[in-house]
């Protein structure tokens, strides 16, 4: 009679990884997203959610059923994102009974909203993992960017919640306003001994600017994203690393690319949703499309579409044979997100991905695993 | 034997886990991952059952060693104590 005990930290990446695999066996849905409102206190040029004042289209109470009936389901993770979602007067009520269904929970924020009460709260209640914007280490670019001079109470937070206990990311989006914030970005992560994820890739914002597909005000041209992304992963990464992987995927979720003929490889419509402020189902939060309303279908009726529309999706032809392949972390949203369907190539991600490898190429020279990959 | 009232067992498609919340969570982030024995020991734990009570409600449910069953019920115990979910 075995027993078969893990434990955590060392080794819940591994029963993560094991659950999403055996939840997508079983269509089960392991992960969910819900954006909890909205409304933002920042301002930020190049995000799709701006300042505003809706009124709260789900109550606590719905987010708290749909909680629990997304549990019963199999959810075992979830985020909690928004807009900004300490700006619910209710953020309490809601995360308090999900914490109480035994979910695993982590919180997308800028942190600008947590006072004393609201830390010595997340303190008894810790989540998961909090995953905190921190845009730029002085208050001028801040309001650049966010419309908010806030940068000492984002540090603040960053430092009490890690020093806490609790687990704590830095998401940094790196964009024109913000590029020579890079260096002290990583500078403060590494100081205070959290891990920081940029990006100088940016969506174009296409759940406010209707069908302009690959428009996006904020952000670089490729070549200057490329080059940005050098330098970021030159914060964290030596020259040995950088020699042995020339490009470069967008974000951490590295089985997150897609391949030309095969359906989506993420987890989005997998094993993970996202639930809209307004109560709508979708495979991530980053689909420009109308998703399916739970309200009016039921959450496993919303799952079942979700999971019926993903196995529709299919990548570029172009892709095929693409020296770039390996290096390229273009996902079915973005490509919708830059062309307006999932099977047109997208020039902006193909040009970056593009300039990344050259660039790292000529700055660190090519390993021998890379040119054996070349052949 | 009193168990940490700040975790919960859930099963998932027949895995079962142990979910650390409240400050038991600024200890352990993240979950257990325990078979499905030590889902029926920590359930009867619980309960309030004792280690002799849960020993011979194991004898009934599986076709096991007495000493065998033992020396795997006192490393499933063992582990509790280890991380705090379980105190004498």
């Amino acid at each position: 009679m075995e027993q078969r005990v893990r434990t955590t930290p060392n080794g819940e990446p591994l029963w993560s990884s094991y659950i999403h695999r055996k939840g997508a066996a079983l269509g089960l849905p392991i992960a969910g997203n819900f954006e909890l409102t909205s409304n933002c206190n920042f301002n930020c040029k190049m995000c799709y959610v701006h300042s505003s004042n809706h009124k709260e289209a789900m109550s606590a109470e719905e987010w708290i059923e749909l909680g629990r009936t997304a549990r019963d389901a199999g959810m075992v993770f979830l985020l909690l994102t928004g807009g900004e979602p300490f700006l619910r007067k209710d953020f309490r009520e809601i995360y308090s009974a999900l914490v109480e269904m035994g979910l695993l929970i982590s919180i997308n924020t800028n942190a600008s909203l947590i006072d004393d009460d609201m830390f010595d709260f997340l303190v008894k209640h810790p989540p998961l993992r909090m995953n905190i914007s921190l845009y730029a280490c002085n208050d001028g670019v801040y309001e650049k960017l966010c419309g908010k001079p806030v940068c000492d109470i984002v540090k603040h937070n960053i430092r009490r919640l890690h020093d806490a206990g609790i687990g704590v990311k830095i998401n940094a989006s790196i964009t024109p306003y913000n590029a020579s914030e890079i260096e002290d970005i990583y500078a403060f992560g590494r100081d205070v001994g959290v891990p920081v994820q940029a990006t100088t890739y940016m969506f174009p914002p296409v759940r406010i600017n209707g069908d302009q597909y690959g428009c996006s005000p904020a952000r670089f041209s490729a070549e200057e994203a490329a080059a940005y992304m050098l330098k970021c992963r030159e914060q964290y990464l030596t020259p040995e690393q950088l020699r042995n992987s020339s490009g470069i995927p967008m974000d951490d979720d590295t089985d997150c690319a897609a391949e030309e003929g095969e359906h989506m490889r993420c987890r989005a419509g997998r094993t993970a949703f996202w639930v809209t402020w307004d109560g709508r189902m979708l495979p991530c939060g980053m689909f420009p499309c109308e998703g399916y309303r739970i309200a009016d279908m039921g959450f496993d009726a919303a799952w079942q579409a979700v999971r019926a529309y993903t196995q529709t999706i299919r990548m570029p032809k172009e892709c095929v044979g693409c020296a770039h392949k390996k290096q390229c972390s273009a996902c079915a949203a973005s490509v919708i997100a830059e062309t307006g369907s999932a099977a047109v190539r997208p020039e902006y991600i193909c040009r970056m991905t593009e300039t990344l490898d050259r660039l790292t190429t000529e700055k660190y020279g090519r390993s021998e695993e890379k040119q054996d990959e070349d052949q | 034997m009193k168990i940490n009232k700040e975790v919960i067992h859930r099963e998932i498609a027949g895995e079962h886990i142990l979910v650390p919340i409240g400050e038991t969570a600024l200890h352990h982030s993240g979950v257990f991952a325990i078979s499905e024995v030590g889902a029926e020991i920590w359930e009867m734990l619980c309960g309030g059952k004792d280690i002799p009570e849960i020993t011979a409600a194991l004898l009934e449910m599986y076709d096991v060693e007495a000493d065998v069953l033992a020396k795997d019920i006192d490393e499933f115990l063992n582990m509790l104590r280890e991380n705090g979910l379980l105190s004498d």
